[in-house]
């Protein structure tokens, strides 16, 4: 029973992937073909870890890339079939260079999408360089530490961050890393949330 | 009843409404914990998917998003191809201007 385990570092789902799941699976792998480190951070790693909520986008944190790097990654983005359904995805390293995202969808979709920025400050960075591996119908992509996760997540605040924030902890308080949830708490001060997070 | 009575009021159901969401996360939590992946993963698929879909259909939508990107880096290009050494928006600027979506 279950099908949601946090073992040895590892996320192991085992329910069917679902359009989310694909499309992060099949960008994570191109990302790979260039050594482009990433992880994929926020809502979405509830939803893979079985939040029962919808979204239409993906964030993912990618280290920074130089230009050439960038036009060589859009390239074969089209040429798999994907294209940037708010700018064109051309202007990538322009976006991702003055802090903004750019958004990357197969062909003729605007959903499900991607929301790919460069990791910027500590948090981002440490989602990064923290990651840990998801596993799901065979395939394995980087994800955001969920401790990390629970505490930014009560550090956006909003109805559905807590909630994420809630089905997390609830589903993995057994083998949660509690010193490292409560630094990360510490140093994003939600240590308030925290606490009611705890009494829920 | 005057404005804060009003206001109490509507704190209060939000609060309640806030509560009854948050037992209603815990209780999926316990569910996919005593149940197996065949019988969660598709009704929580059916979710994830299910507004996918829905905003799939809208395709009216994507292909004119699509036509409008084109459009737009139609006119970026001539502009370059003009050589009229008039300053061109950056893209970020583009989508301030409003001539694109950002961020949702």
């Amino acid at each position: 029973m279950g099908g949601v385990e946090l073992r040895n570092g590892t996320l192991l789902v085992e329910r069917e992937p679902n359009q989310l799941d694909e499309l992060a699976v099949g960008f994570s792998g191109i990302l790979d073909r260039f050594d482009i480190e990433h992880v994929f951070v926020a809502g979405y790693v509830s939803i893979l870890a079985g939040r029962a909520r919808s979204t239409e986008d993906i964030d993912v944190l990618i280290e920074r890339i130089d230009g050439e790097t960038a036009d060589e990654l859009v390239g074969t983005l089209e040429e798999e079939g994907f294209w940037g359904p708010a700018m064109p995805l051309a202007s990538m390293y322009e976006m991702l260079d003055a802090g903004d995202n750019i958004w990357v969808a197969p062909d003729d979709r605007i959903a499900p999408h991607l929301e790919v920025k460069f990791a910027r400050d500590e948090f981002d960075r440490a989602a990064l360089e923290n990651h840990i591996t998801a596993r799901i119908g065979g395939e394995v992509i980087p994800i955001g530490p969920l401790e990390l996760q629970i505490a930014y997540k009560l550090y956006l605040g909003a109805r559905t961050d807590v909630e994420d924030a809630v089905h997390l902890y609830a589903l993995f308080e057994e083998s949660l890393s509690v010193s490292r949830l409560e630094e990360w708490v510490r140093r994003l001060g939600v240590q308030e949330e925290y606490e009611r997070l705890k009494r829920a | 009843m005057n404005d804060s009575n009003v206001r109490e009021r509507l704190d209060a159901k939000h609060g309640r409404d806030h509560e009854k969401r948050i037992e209603a996360v815990k209780r999926w939590v316990e569910y996919i914990k005593s149940e197996s992946p065949e019988t969660w993963g598709p009704q929580q698929n059916a979710v994830v998917d299910g507004q996918l879909d829905a905003v799939q259909g809208a395709q009216t939508s994507a292909t004119h998003r699509k036509h409008v990107v084109d459009v737009a880096g139609d006119i970026l290009a001539t502009a370059d191809d003009s050589g009229d050494g008039s300053e061109r928006a950056s893209p970020r600027e583009h989508r301030e201007k409003g001539s694109g979506s950002g961020r949702n």
